[in-house]
């Protein structure tokens, strides 16, 4: 019964992603063959057929803020969101049918060289209405879909005025950057004028800075808005989920100080760039230094806002108040959380400073292993990770995950000549101790690391579950699609990632332990790099 | 709470919105063409490696670089000035998991003392 129950849901779960994937599949198709913006504007119905990029892109943020907001505020209650597909094949042929008469009317419409007739456009859009209609009724009878709809319509609104929102913001940003530019611009200039007073170039019109014979141009992208904005996010987080432990209003202080230190720490930031650039390299100042420097200053604000200023007592209820609330918020597993978080942010700390001496060749990656090794070295009694009983599966899924990456991530050939020579460049000795380092690295940091965090940390925190090494609690379907979007996001190869994330989750949800998605993770780096090795292709790696 | 989720929701949308200028994902979010993806380059976000990514990114910014300036009075005029985006797309997702991971970090450093 339990098995067939199990059967049915995961059926239930595949038809779902079928009629979503087909959704997102038609509209591809249809968008790479047409251009909205072909129609000239000549009436209201044109003007709309004009703008229907921007309108689909608005329907696209929305959708994903409703769901994002539905999962805020839903958890783990989300695999409830997954109808009962019971879809007639009269249906399915209505849509296709339906489909097909909206790609013919959009060849003629879209491809159309004169001005169209009013009686095609309107007919355009009701195929449009009839072929989303359709679709819905694949998913659910249409009085469920509107019951769905009236009952989620606030969050709908919300969504729907913050898409309209950030497509107009993101129309205007340009705007918006031009103050933060003329700051910029004029602080590293005061800066720069204290250190070295007769070397310094300013053109305040043109925003060009110089020293000596190094220029840059304070470009809106280098403004500071991007760093301010994304640093008053994460703290603006940090305050939200923290409301209960901090001390308003004086905590709302944390967000002006963040954006202060964002914009000091942009003047600084470009003031090394010039003087690197003026006495060092200019290689290493743009393609090095600029290409990090910006996320490491974000990275210090949030350290510093998150570490230090948040403690001090002025921001803090007193510690009786606090327990409290923490006791509330559920068990208190966050010894091992912070032993998991701890190496993980070493490593890409790490990483980051790494990047800032070398570009294209990752010379310092030793360094990476040796901060992610000691710092689970000293943790590993928290982990209490247990031994292996029945390694077969998991090595088997380490094996398709290993097939998967090599036959999905592209050949790079620039990246492999480039990695190629600066290993034949190495000396003998330093060869063995880098390839050493990045083997021990990608054989077993990067596996032990990677799947703690995701597959224990991060899995368990989205299904609502404790953070613990042999866990019984359930993991949900959401979250181990979520934990592998972010998982494909990390590895650059997103679509890779993803699946390898999937089938990574799936080992994790399939032995309740942690043991064995690490055993998969390594059993399929150790045969890409295999792979690497005998084909020369280190863009697997 | 609802209130809360919406303003944490408008500075997380207000984030992307900076953050899309300096990424390829604007050539999703702000190309006009098609009516959703007039360039299939959206479509190498897919596989292509942060490596290209970078080169990309580098190629895109080429044109916008400004005329060299005319002012004769300067004593040294620049050669070629170069743009320097603040928040680099090639190392995006390595940066935002640190700053994740910082925030996680802290909010687990707070449970643990507690």
């Amino acid at each position: 019964m339990v098995m067939k129950n199990i059967l049915l849901l995961k059926n239930n779960t595949f038809r779902f992603s079928a009629i979503v994937i087909l959704l997102f599949a038609e509209a591809l198709a249809l968008s790479l063959q047409v251009d909205a913006q072909s129609i000239s504007p000549t009436n209201v119905f044109a003007w709309a057929l004009n703008h229907m990029g921007d309108m689909l892109r608005w329907a696209i943020i929305s959708i994903t803020l409703f769901f994002v907001l539905l999962f805020c505020q839903q958890g783990n209650q989300l695999n409830r969101l997954v109808p009962q597909i019971n879809t007639e094949w009269q249906f399915i042929l209505a849509h296709l049918l339906s489909y097909l008469l909206l790609t013919y009317l959009s060849l003629k419409l879209f491809g159309a060289s004169s001005a169209s007739s009013y009686f095609l456009i309107i007919l355009w859009f009701l195929t449009a209405l009839s072929t989303l209609v359709s679709w819905c009724r694949l998913l659910q009878p249409l009085p469920n879909v509107l019951a769905f709809i009236s009952k989620n319509r606030w969050n709908l609104l919300l969504a729907g005025i913050i898409g309209i929102l950030l497509l107009l913001i993101t129309k205007s940003a340009g705007e918006l950057w031009k103050p933060l530019s003329f700051i910029t611009l004029h602080g590293v200039s005061f800066l720069l004028s204290v250190l070295f007073p007769d070397s310094v170039f300013i053109d305040t019109p043109n925003k060009l800075l110089g020293l000596n014979e190094f220029v840059v141009f304070i470009a809106p992208p280098c403004s500071g808005l991007e760093g301010l904005i994304t640093s008053l996010f994460v703290i603006g987080l940090y305050i939200v989920v923290l409301r209960k432990e901090l001390l308003f209003p004086a905590s709302f202080i944390l967000l002006p100080l963040a954006a202060l230190l964002s914009i000091t720490l942009n003047i600084v930031r470009i003031a090394l760039l010039l003087i690197i650039g003026a006495f060092y390299s200019a290689d290493v100042a743009v393609e090095g230094f600029h290409s990090v420097a910006g996320w490491i200053s974000a990275a210090i604000t949030a350290f510093l806002v998150i570490f230090v200023f948040s403690s001090l007592s002025i921001f803090n209820k007193k510690s009786t108040e606090q327990t409290d609330t923490v006791k509330q918020s559920g068990p208190n597993d966050s010894n091992l959380a912070w032993a998991i978080l701890v190496p993980f942010v070493a490593v890409l700390t790490a990483s980051l400073l790494g990047g800032i001496f070398f570009s294209g060749f990752d010379y310092l990656y030793p360094v990476k292993v040796i901060a992610g090794c000691l710092c689970l070295t000293f943790f590993w009694k928290t982990y209490q990770l247990s031994a292996i009983h029945k390694p077969i599966f998991p090595i088997f899924a380490g094996f398709i995950t290993a097939l998967l990456w090599i036959l999905l991530v592209p050949t790079d050939d620039d990246y492999n000549s480039t990695f190629s020579e600066a290993l034949a460049d190495m000396p003998n000795g330093l060869y063995i101790v880098w390839m050493s380092f990045r083997l021990v690295g990608f054989w077993l940091m990067a596996p032990i690391i990677e799947e703690l965090v995701f597959r224990g940390y991060l899995l368990a925190r989205l299904s609502r579950a404790a953070v613990v090494n042999d866990n019984k609690e359930p993991i949900t379907f959401i979250a181990i699609v979520i934990t592998s979007i972010i998982f494909g996001a990390m590895h650059g190869a997103f679509l890779a990632g993803v699946l390898a994330g999937l089938v990574y989750g799936f080992v994790r949800y399939r032995s309740k332990t942690l043991v064995e998605p690490i055993v998969a993770h390594m059993v399929t780096n150790i045969l890409v790099s295999v792979w690497a090795f005998y084909t020369g292709n280190w863009g697997l790696l | 709470m609802k209130s809360w989720l919406s303003a944490a929701v408008t500075v997380a949308v207000l984030t992307l919105c900076s953050g899309v200028q300096a990424n390829p994902v604007s050539g999703f979010l702000s190309q006009s063409h098609n009516m959703i993806f007039s360039n299939t380059g959206w479509l190498d976000l897919m596989s292509v490696s942060s490596n290209q990514k970078s080169k990309k990114s580098k190629k895109s910014k080429k044109p916008k670089q400004p005329k060299q300036p005319k002012q004769p009075k300067q004593p040294k005029l620049p050669k070629t000035p170069h743009t320097v985006p603040e928040l680099n797309a090639a190392t995006a997702p390595m940066a935002v998991l640190l700053l994740g991971g910082l925030l996680a970090a802290g909010l687990e450093r707070r449970r643990k003392k507690a």
